[in-house]
Parts: C-alpha cells; structure tokens; sequence
C-alpha cells in the first residue's frame, strides 16, 4: 500500500523534498513503514529521527492523518495514510 | 490601570472596531506588559507589531552587536550600525514609531541568572529565540509562573507556532522533550518568512491580552510557504512531562 510521507524543517531539507510517496506491505503499522522508508534514505536522514541505539529521537514528532501518533502505536496504517515526520523549528 | 486617551483612540481608530476587541481591548493591550525572547529577525518583526496594536510596555531580551548577516531579516536594525548593540537599536527603532510605548532594552539573553525576573515583570511572553535550551528554559519558566507563552519558529520556507497557557495546553516540552541533537544554529530562512510568523505570533498575543475569542489553543500551526500548506496539528499534553504534569486545572487561576 502507498503511504505519503512528509517532511519538514531539516529532514525536508536534507530529503530534498517535502514529500513523497513509499510502498510498504499492506500490514505495516507506524514502525514497520517507517523501517521501509529508512532503508530506501541514508545513514545522514537515519539519525535526523534515530539515535546511536536506534530510538527514536524524542525531539521527533509523528502525525499521521493530522494527528499526534506515537512510534509505538500498532494500528496497521492505511492505504493512502500520510504519515508527517515534524522536526521542530526555531527562531532567530 | 490606564485609560485610554483621545490620541490613543485617535491612533488605533482602525483597530477598535474589531469584533471582539473594542476599547476595552485596546485598555487591556496598554496596560500589558509583553516579554520578548530577541529582537532578531522573529522577535524584532513581532515587536513591531505589539508596538503598532498598542502594548504598553515591551521588554526586549538579546544581547550581542549587529552583523551583516542580520539584515536579511532583522528589520528593526539599521545596516550603518552594524557593530551596535542590536537590543538599543530596536528600541530606538519603536520608540521613533511609537514614542509612549515603554520599552525595556536588555543587553543579555533569557537565561537561568535572569529568567525568573524577566518572566514575572510580564503579562506574556513570546519566544522568538534560537537556541532550544533558552526556548525550554523559558517554557519552564512561563510553566512556574502561570505566564503565557506564544512560541515563534522557522526554518527554510517553513513556520511554526504554538501558544502555551500553562495547564490547559501542551507546554513545549509536552511535545518535543528534547531539542534535536543536529540543530544549527544558522539555517536558510527569508525575512518574509520570520515576518509572516511573528505577525502571527504577535496576534495570538494580542488576542489572548484582550480577551478575544479563537486562541490557537491545543493545536499548532504549520505553515510550509512554498506549497503555501496551512496545518493546525491537534496537539496534546504529555502526561508524563517533567515540566507541566504536576499542574492540574484547579492550579490555573
């Protein structure tokens, strides 16, 4: 199933795009597509989201259809979900 | 409190009949004290704006001299005083706008030594700053004291913002515990960008001292410039967060 990613701040800028749109198996909760998504990016964006022990970065939100959603969250995503990985801003 | 003069309702003739707002509003607003976290290129852009709807006191916090690397966005410097104290600058800069206001120029940047004093000199706060850990330190701080906070931030062609009433929203921390660990301090950004969030930012400020309906409370806005995507993000409160969990709505006055 298709499952749009979108990105901002850092990880948009080192994507080079805002968005975009990955296949994950049509089981796939937060997590697993995530791990799809990763292997398909760099090592660079890897840890833009995950740290040295692969967690996932708490400065790191997700939302998914508009919504806060947890990393843990084990619902099974559906087809066309938009899935937004935020990194947080700030001023100057 | 301060009434209203005849100059006063002569200057703000334009905004006194926005529903909701009136003169009691334009009272409220004189007689509020804003804090602003920098006068750079989010928090001189917002200052000017709190001093066009009629703040009456703005303390402004950031310390350092102007660089040229400025002036692509700090819009209340002046190109031939690069090397100046930017924090007199702004004030120079409002003060020729607007005379009465009373602004407070302070030669440092919100930390641990002045925090708590800066903090409750004000009605509310707003967090322009760069560095995550002035930005956690003053949502602490607005946390302890029960102060709103109007949270500004950018980055590219992208903007956030969030406002902060303590114990009745997500504090800042409730939603990102911790800053992220690759964060530059110098990042792309136009001046219209910071312009078009501080203006925002300042708003919600303006609506929260005046009493108006439709504060941007439990959500944060997302704008991403480029697509021109606008996004209110239902946002919640971290049960568990080290900052804001111990207060409960009967703490709220």
């Amino acid at each position: 199933m298709n499952i749009k990613f979108m990105y901002t701040s850092q990880i948009a800028l080192l994507a080079k795009t805002d968005e975009e749109t990955i296949d994950v198996p049509n089981t796939s909760n937060i997590k697993q597509a995530i791990t799809v998504l990763l292997s398909k990016k760099t090592e660079d964006f890897k840890r833009l989201l995950f740290n040295q022990s692969d967690n996932l970065l708490q400065a790191i939100l997700l939302i998914k259809n508009g919504n806060q959603i947890s990393y843990e969250d084990l619902a099974t995503l559906k087809d066309g979900d938009e899935i937004m990985i935020f990194s947080p801003m700030s001023g100057g | 409190m301060k009434s209203l003069t005849a100059e006063d309702l002569s200057i703000y003739e334009w905004q006194l009949d926005v529903p909701h707002f009136g003169e009691e509003g334009q009272r409220k607003l004189k007689n509020a004290t804003a804090l602003v976290s920098r006068a750079g290129g989010l928090g001189g852009a917002l200052t000017m704006q709190l001093a066009a709807a009629g703040f009456g006191k703005i303390i402004l916090a950031h310390e350092g001299e102007l660089k040229p690397s400025d002036l692509n966005r700090q819009v209340l410097m002046k190109q031939s005083e690069i090397g100046k104290l930017r924090v007199t600058q702004a004030k120079e800069t409002i003060n020729r706008f607007k005379p009465d206001i009373e602004v407070e120029a302070i030669n440092a940047n919100f930390n641990e030594t002045n925090a708590k004093d800066l903090v409750a000199k004000a009605d509310i706060v707003f967090d322009c700053a760069p560095l995550f850990e002035e930005r956690f330190l003053m949502n602490r701080e607005c946390v302890n004291q029960n102060k709103p906070l109007v949270d500004c931030a950018m980055f590219n062609l992208e903007a956030q913002l969030m406002v902060i009433l303590p114990g009745l929203t997500p504090c800042l921390q409730c939603i990102f515990p911790e800053k992220p660990p690759h964060w530059k301090r110098k990042f792309p950004v136009f001046g219209a960008v910071a312009a078009f969030v501080a203006s925002l930012g300042a708003l919600q400020g303006i609506k929260i001292i005046a009493g108006m309906p439709n504060v941007l409370i439990n959500q944060m806005l997302y704008i991403n410039s480029d697509t021109l995507l606008f996004r209110k993000i239902p946002i919640h409160k971290n049960q568990n967060c080290k900052i804001c969990s111990h207060l409960t709505k009967k703490d709220i006055q």
